[in-house]
């Protein structure tokens, strides 16, 4: 009874842990412009974050340690630096945008602007990430994150033409007035929210503070199984959402609000309450785990004591970082830049820096040295390697496609 | 790359992604007031969906005050960049006049509705956007026109 619970709490914390601010801009600007034409991506990508989530998993279980700190010790310190660079200033304009989707989320709640918030934001996660038990804090947010359900509530209570929303899933074509850079460049945004590289990090990262053993393999394997798909369907339900009343007003999703706009025209203001716990949970618990991610990649590369399972004073400088990385996250918010902006440049630059963060993964988890009898089989080498060809194309493409739309006009 | 390079080469990526372009010729005056014109009609449709869910009493104050507030900054910013634009002919001139208008009146509804929910006169919001119907009109025809 006690393991059953045990992987039902993985579960649901993995499905409210799925979602961060990209998966919530991305979809509901896709869903707003393209409709449902574009959910091949998020199926696409929900199935690549389950083979690579698996491996990470099974290579923090079975190695004991985290992927960034044999990534040096296998592929050596150069490419490791590339690839901590690359790494680090994505994760870093992730961070950015998760504090300032916080902001936005209490600006929601409260109406003060969200720039006045960022501090306290700011102060909050650091805090969190310094004091609270990591479990704790992984249930608490990926819980809370679950209420972003009303969502798939809210479509539902919209009454769509489910006929029609299923046509556009499995005919996907560019609508009237767009054309294929624009679509394509959306996809690629979508890919990247679905294929974080800091949910690699954190994963890996997460499983060695968490001790896990081979033990831990299964319950690891269900919580990215099941757990992913249906976060994968909260992200098609905020699609939805948007394709069902912001795109037929002709509405281009710009803010926060807009996203949560659906929610509040089918469940009114119960809704909107549901939806902004689900927001300012899923985007403090992917500001946490971005902000510890900066600290895991930079302390697993150079070596360091990391980690919350040893005391602040034992791992002062994996301490320092975050702290840094924090206020860094929250400067750049003061700066005014958009927050919604911020996190669509954060997609884009993620896909970028995708085959950088995988590639690695892929090559560790083949390694008997650190893998004994636990490689991939075959079956996850096909998949991993198919993924990594898809992750390359988008990579190469993402910033042509960038320019050639102007980002996405 | 170093990092002070790469660190270089997204912000000027940013800024070239981000800035409003001068205008050469007629044709691609129009294009920026269609991109203009279009994202002014998201922004009225986005008050004119949430003055209806208040309405229906759907929408609390404070979100309604968020929202409203959001859409005529979003206006006002979107005019603000395509006035920036120096435009090129005699028609360009009389382009610009016209969509100049139809913000200038659409980005007064939308202050009209923001104080109005900040002085808590929901009431009132229904009549207040009342003529964003016929301006959301207006504007899809110049965003027919001119695309």
């Amino acid at each position: 009874m006690k393991k059953l619970l045990g992987v039902t709490l993985g579960i649901l914390t993995a499905i409210g842990g799925f979602v961060d601010i990209g998966d919530l801009v991305a979809n509901a600007l896709v869903g707003a412009r393209f409709g449902m034409a574009l959910a091949w991506v998020v199926l696409v990508g929900v199935i690549g974050i389950m083979v690579y989530g698996e491996m990470s998993a099974r290579i923090a279980a079975v190695s004991h340690r985290p992927t960034f700190d044999l990534i040096r010790e296998r592929l050596g310190p150069r490419f490791a630096l590339v690839n901590l660079l690359a790494s680090f200033l994505v994760n870093m304009l992730t961070l950015t945008a998760e504090i300032g989707g916080v902001a936005l989320a209490l600006e929601l709640a409260t109406s003060v602007n969200y720039l006045l918030w960022v501090p306290l934001v700011a102060f909050l996660v650091w805090f969190v990430m310094w004091r609270v038990k990591f479990g704790t804090m992984e249930n608490i947010f990926g819980l809370g994150g679950l209420t972003l359900i009303a969502f798939a509530v809210a479509l539902w209570k919209l009454g769509p033409d489910w006929g029609q929303l299923l046509h556009q899933v499995t005919h996907p074509t560019v609508p009237q007035g767009e054309g294929h850079p624009t679509y394509f460049y959306y996809a690629i945004a979508l890919f990247g929210a679905a294929m974080t590289p800091y949910e690699v990090f954190f994963l890996s990262s997460g499983g060695v503070e968490e001790k896990w053993t081979k033990k831990n393999l299964t319950l690891a394997r269900a919580n990215s199984a099941i757990g992913f798909p249906l976060g994968g369907l909260l992200s098609l339900a905020i699609m939805g959402c948007a394709a069902v009343v912001l795109l037929p007003a002709g509405i281009e999703v710009d803010s926060l609000s807009q996203v949560a706009l659906p929610g509040v025209v089918a469940l009114g203001k119960l809704g909107l309450a549901c939806l902004i716990i689900g927001m300012f949970c899923a985007t403090f618990g992917a500001a946490l785990e971005t902000g510890l991610s900066s600290g895991y990649t930079i302390g697993q590369y150079f070596g360091w004591q990391w980690g919350k399972y040893v005391k602040p004073r034992q791992a002062a400088r994996f301490h320092l970082v975050l702290l840094a990385s924090v206020l860094a996250g929250a400067m750049l918010v003061l700066t005014t830049a958009d927050p919604i902006k911020v996190t669509e440049y954060s997609l884009v630059f993620s896909a970028v820096a995708l085959p950088l963060t995988y590639f690695p993964v892929l090559i560790i988890a083949n390694d008997p040295d650190y893998m004994g009898d636990k490689t991939n089989s075959r079956f996850t080498n096909v998949l991993g390697l198919v993924y990594f060809g898809i992750l390359s194309v988008v990579s190469i493409a993402a910033i042509p496609l960038m320019f050639v739309t102007k980002a996405g006009l | 790359m170093t990092p002070p390079r790469a660190a270089l080469a997204v912000a000027v990526i940013l800024a070239l992604t981000a800035c409003v372009g001068p205008s050469r010729t007629d044709s691609d005056y129009e294009s920026k007031a269609s991109n203009t014109v279009g994202a002014a009609i998201s922004a009225v449709q986005t008050a004119r969906v949430a003055v209806a869910a208040e309405s229906k009493g759907n929408a609390p104050a404070t979100y309604l005050s968020v929202i409203l507030g959001e859409s005529e900054e979003t206006l006002s910013g979107v005019q603000g960049q395509f006035d920036s634009v120096q435009p090129p002919s005699a028609a360009a001139d009389r382009l610009r006049t016209k969509v100049d208008d139809l913000l200038t009146q659409a980005d007064d509804v939308l202050s009209q509705l923001r104080i109005a929910v900040r002085r808590g006169q929901l009431a009132q919001l229904p009549k207040i956007a009342a003529p964003l119907v016929k301006l959301s009109r207006q504007m899809d025809q110049l965003e027919t026109a001119t695309s």
